[in-house]
Parts: C-alpha cells; structure tokens; sequence
C-alpha cells in the first residue's frame, strides 16, 4: 500500500481530539500549558528531521532508526498521526537496510510536518 | 503522589509531566532509567510512568533495578509501550510491572490509571507501617516478658535463658562463669513492721545499688521473694570478691530497716557464690547451700559454696 504525501494529504494533519485533550492540562495556577507544550513539540521536530537528513546523508541507518522512533512517540502525542505513520515506515525501512525507501519517505515527512506545523500554529494563536 | 516520569525524548516526557503535574501529583523528570533510579534511591517515590525504549537501561531493567532494592517502601511501575505491542506488555507484567500504558498515552486513561495506582501504593504503605509496627510491638513484648516490674531487673524467664547461654559458651569456649544469690537479712520482719509497700521499696533500693555495683557484661536477676541472682563471666574467685563488693555498697547505703533492733539499722545481705560447674541446678543448688550457710554463721556476709567458708580477706566486720 501506498502511503505518500499526496494519500495522506485528505486526512487532517492533526487529530484535534488529541489537542482538545492536550488542552485540558493546566498549570498549578489552573492555565492551559498548551501553548508551551505546541512550542515545545514545533521547536525540537525540525532538530530531529536535521539528525535525520543527516543520519540518511551519511547512510547511518541505525540512527535512522533510533531517531524515527523517536519522532513516532512525540508526533504521535501530538495527534499529527500522518506524521506517525511516516516515522513507523521510515524506521522499517531503515532496519531492513533500504536506503532509496528510506529517502523516499523521508521526503514525504518533510512535507508532512509542514502541514502539522501549519495546523499548530494555527491552532497556537487561536489561544487553544 | 510523587510520580517520576521517564522518557529519553524531552516533548513526550514534557507532556507527561505536565498532565501528571495537571492531575495533583509532582512530575520528577527524567531522561534516562538512571536518573529514573537515582531518584528512587534518595526520595520516597510512589510511581514511575517509564517507556520501554531507552538508551542505557531500558523500562524493564529499569522496573527489575527498582523490584529488586531492600526497601519496604512500594513503587507502583507503569510501562509504556507501543499500541501493537502486547509481547513487551506481557513480559513487563511478568517482570514485577503493575500496569502498562499505550502510546501515545490517552490522558483521561492516565488520570484512572493513577487513581489506581494511589489506592495500591496507600494500601502497601499502611501494610509497611502496620508491619513496622508489629516487630516493634513483638521486640517490647518480648523485652517486657523478661523483666521484672518492681525491681527493673531481669524476671526468672530472662535467668534461665540467659544461664543457658552462659552454660554453652562455656562449654564451648571454656569461658568460666559463676553466680551470686543474695537474700535481704531479716526481710520478713521489715515487711511486719513497715508494711509491704516499706518491704517493695527497699527491694527497688536494693536492686538499684546492686546494678551500679555491676559491669555491663554482668547480670542480675530477681530469684525470689528478697533473693537476687548476680552472674559473672568470671571464675569463683573473682565472683566472691564482687559479691562481697555488692554486699558492702549494700550496707553502706544505709536503708533503713525498721525491722530490726536498735537505732539506725540498715538493710544488709546475705550471700551464697558458686562456680558454675556441672548443669544449671546443681550450681544454684551449691550457691544456695552456701547462702544457707551465711545465714546460719550470721548474716551480712558472703560464703563461697566450695569451700564452705566466708571470703577470708574480705569477710564483714562483726
């Protein structure tokens, strides 16, 4: 089965239930923290896209690996599930030693994270 | 409750601690199950929340490092583990894991989850404290059981326990040991004359003089009625020499005895002193005799039981 940008583009990029949820927690003073936790995940995914640019550049597939995991878990908590599947395949690919599926893909995370990143901020100034 | 949550990604692990954070807890951070353990080690932590996948120790270890400390204090372990994950899951539970959470983790399922947690550690704490308080009790119970209430020193119980542990290291490591009975000289008369309260509070004077006299691996008994059991780790010769200090601190300490004829009596002791050869009833036996025989040659003195004698040197003054 074919999961590129293009099959995934008709989802939404973000799960809004998952924010909705996100957004009951609160501070001790009762404030929502979702615009710190938003920040948080839209300032560390780009780091974890550059180490995987970086880890794909160098064929460093076990880093591949390791850093995909660790995107599925963070974007997964977000609700930006496109996002997750993504991760899930790359880290397949990476552990079965396939570099070109590997870059493919890699593209097609690029593109979605623009569109979760999109819907975020969005959401961030709409004060949620 | 204080919750450790570990997750080596800082976003998952922000999350986590702050919807623990949200639900009243304090969220403990941690990046890796070290830090995770080092935390278990110098606080009192009721959960940790921990993922599976983790460089260094991994949940399971984690969870494993943390079951196997000598510690009375339960930590309720909640893994996280993946949505398709059950292989994991199952041997996490097998390992000493109490729940495991599906990621993401859904966070009014955090919310029940926790709640169960707190009525489980609550219900370990309450075992732990009940626990403590029972060995506390049995050690009392046990100390109490050995003693004797008036006089503070040890009941006849505590005697025959602690005359078998003398009687083996003897046996065992030719440790000499020998004993000193004492009976309070005309006691009877102090209770006719005073009452049986005036004849308790001499017996406590009494007791109390004698347990300054000893040195700490010296110990004292209630026998009887008036009579006190002193033992020492020490052959019959020295043993006579203390019981004749103890029967002179006695005298000097000048209890009253209304009892007794004659301005200014005081309370004075007689003494049998034995080694202890042979089993525990033949030389009690011996330093009765010889206490008998204090008595009889009159009082207010200390006879050993060998030689038939009173201790030559050190006999009182008529």
């Amino acid at each position: 089965m074919e999961v590129g940008a293009a099959g995934i583009a008709g989802d939404p990029a973000v799960d809004e239930a998952v924010i909705e949820q996100l957004a009951t927690i609160t501070d001790s003073e009762g404030f929502s923290v979702l615009g710190e936790l938003l920040n948080a995940f839209l300032a560390a995914t780009p780091v974890r896209l550059d180490a995987l640019d970086q880890a794909l550049a160098s064929r460093d597939l076990a880093v591949v690996a390791d850093q995909a995991h660790a995107l599925t878990g963070s974007s997964a908590s977000f609700g930006a599930r496109g996002m997750a599947a993504l991760c899930r395949r790359l880290r397949t690919a990476a552990e079965h030693g396939d570099h070109d599926e590997a870059q493919l893909v890699m593209r097609h995370l690029h593109a979605e994270f623009l569109r979760v990143r999109a819907r975020l901020v969005t959401l961030t100034r709409r004060g949620a | 409750m204080n919750v450790v949550v570990v997750d080596d990604d800082p976003v998952v692990r922000l999350v986590l601690a702050r919807a623990v954070g949200s639900l009243g807890h304090v969220a403990l951070p941690a990046d890796t199950a070290e830090v995770a353990l080092d935390y278990v080690r110098r606080m009192t932590i009721d959960v940790v929340i921990s993922d599976w996948l983790m460089p260094g120790l991994n949940g399971l270890q984690l969870c494993q490092e943390i079951r196997s400390r000598d510690a009375m204090e339960y930590v309720y372990f909640m893994l996280v583990t993946a949505h398709d994950d059950r292989e994991h899951a199952m041997a996490g539970i097998a390992a000493g894991v109490d729940d495991c959470l599906v990621k993401p983790v859904d966070l009014f399922d955090l919310r029940l989850r926790l709640m169960v947690a707190e009525r489980v550690t609550d219900l370990h704490r309450r075992l732990a404290e009940r626990q403590r308080g029972l060995e506390r009790t049995n050690v009392e119970v046990a100390a109490t059981a050995r003693l004797d209430p008036l006089t503070g020193l040890g009941n006849r119980l505590k005697m025959s326990e602690d005359l078998e542990v003398f009687r083996s290291r003897r046996d065992r490591y030719h440790q000499p040991f020998g004993v000193a009975l004492f009976d309070i000289d005309h006691f009877k008369s102090l209770n006719d004359a005073a009452g049986h309260l005036a004849g308790d509070d001499a017996l406590r004077q009494v007791a109390s003089v004698v347990r300054r006299e000893l040195r700490e691996a010296d110990m004292a008994y209630r026998y009887g009625g008036e009579e006190l059991l002193v033992v020492l780790p020490a052959g019959v010769r020295r043993v006579a020499a203390a019981a004749e200090r103890i029967r002179k601190a006695v005298e000097d300490a000048a209890i009253a005895h209304p009892g007794r004829p004659g301005p200014g009596s005081v309370v004075t002791l007689s003494a049998g002193v034995a080694g202890a050869e042979g089993d525990v009833q033949s030389f009690l036996l011996a330093a009765d005799n010889a206490l008998y025989r204090a008595k009889s040659e009159g009082r207010n003195r200390v006879m050993v039981a060998t030689q038939w004698a009173a201790v030559p040197e050190l006999a009182a003054s008529p």
